[in-house]
């Protein structure tokens, strides 16, 4: 990890100067996991690739705001995260409806009853979309991401206090819908 | 029933030090409930963790992209902004070097009917060029053409202050002043015509006893 931000910082500096090729190199580092991070936010593929490829598109003229090269992966995903933000304001502006989301046909599990036809992957969609968006983005920065709490706070520009809270509440609700159907001793089961 | 020291969420999380770690260790050990509560906790933390990362459909179009190259101005930008550093110390090596110079050759310049001149270090009196001799002739007529210009054009300036603020009445009384002065010029000359005489009369005179 140590050795990759060390990398990661000498592209930084070589794209500051201009180098395209250092900064395609950080792309196909990070893309992935930007990718899946829209992806889990916005939670429809075509907008996560937009918006995956504005945050680039961003980042790259942006480098030299950049003042701590060490806080690449904070600012990047800064970045996404305001890409994200106004993709759901202009949906808001433009329908006046909640974000379509993909894959939502099913039944929902709820605490205490079977899950059917719906496989683990499902439930998991079905529990992020519980979530209100704050509170999606702040599980998806934490256990997808594996962000600390203040560099959450710092991605998405709120309190670490904040943030804390929003995990709290989200981690309430998907354990009720997911506690009883995730998978034991390394097994996918669909029954409580 | 005993309280969690610390959170259990901030431990499922790895958000707590070291030492709040194994406090919350040591009482999971005796908490049954706690257990469970972590149990429940990691089994969703596991539930969201078996949905991977999808690949990205398509790989971001960023290689040989000249949209995404600085401009020209833009490089031109960053690049002086990395050698502003050295760039501003350089000048500033060099304009200190040039105060110092002139501080030590201590230029001066003189400005005189020549023209300018630039000396270092004690500046001596800028000398007339040789072969440029003083023509005092010509300087005295200058200097009476001058005085006479400057005499002319205070009279005139006097008389037109005289006939505006004084009238008639100062005309009248210059008029009797130019009279009286031709009067006097006349005596003076009567007196000095008979005095001439008698200077004649006198020479003839002694003139005449030394022979």
């Amino acid at each position: 990890m140590i050795l990759r931000e060390v990398e990661d910082r000498d592209l930084i500096l070589r794209a500051r100067e201009g180098d395209v090729d250092g900064f395609n190199v950080l792309v196909s580092r990070w893309e992935r996991k930007v990718y899946n991070y829209l992806l889990r936010a916005v939670r429809n593929r075509e907008d996560a690739l937009d918006l995956c490829q504005e945050t680039f598109l961003k980042a790259y003229p942006n480098l030299r705001s950049l003042q701590d090269p060490a806080r690449f992966a904070q600012w990047l995903f800064r970045i996404a995260h305001n890409e994200s933000i106004s993709l759901f304001r202009k949906r808001r502006f433009d329908s006046d409806e909640e974000v379509p989301e993909v894959g939502t046909g099913g039944a929902v599990g709820v605490a205490g009853t079977r899950i059917e036809l719906l496989d683990l992957g499902l439930a998991v969609e079905n529990a992020l979309g519980r979530l209100t968006p704050e509170q999606r983005e702040v599980v998806i920065l934490k256990i997808y991401q594996g962000f600390k709490f203040h560099e959450i706070a710092e991605i998405i520009g709120s309190p670490a206090s904040t943030v804390k809270s929003r995990l709290y509440t989200a981690l309430e609700i998907l354990k009720d819908v997911l506690a009883p159907v995730a998978p034991t001793q390394g097994a996918r089961t669909r029954e409580v | 029933m005993s309280t969690a020291p610390h959170d259990l969420r901030d431990y499922l999380l790895d958000e707590l030090n070291e030492a709040e770690h194994a406090e919350v260790e040591a009482y999971l050990k005796t908490s049954p409930e706690a257990r469970d509560e972590l149990a429940r906790l990691r089994l969703t933390q596991q539930a969201l963790l078996s949905v991977p990362d999808e690949e990205i459909p398509r790989r971001i179009g960023f290689v040989s992209d000249k949209v995404f190259e600085p401009s020209r101005a833009r490089r031109w930008w960053n690049g002086f902004w990395d050698v502003a550093p050295r760039f501003a110390f350089s000048m500033s090596a060099v304009l200190l070097v040039l105060f110092a110079g002139i501080w030590m050759v201590e230029p001066a310049v003189t400005v005189d009917a020549v023209g300018w001149h630039l000396a270092f270090g004690q500046a001596p009196r800028p000398q007339p060029a040789p072969g440029a001799a003083i023509d005092k002739e010509e300087i005295a007529r200058l200097v009476r053409e001058a005085g006479s210009a400057e005499s002319e054009r205070q009279t005139a300036a006097l008389k037109s202050f005289l006939e505006e603020h004084l009238g008639k009445e100062t005309t009248a009384r210059q008029a009797q002043f130019e009279q009286l002065r031709g009067m006097s010029e006349q005596a003076y000359t009567i007196l000095w015509n008979q005095m001439e005489q008698e200077r004649k009369a006198n020479y003839i005179q002694s003139a005449s006893s030394e022979r």
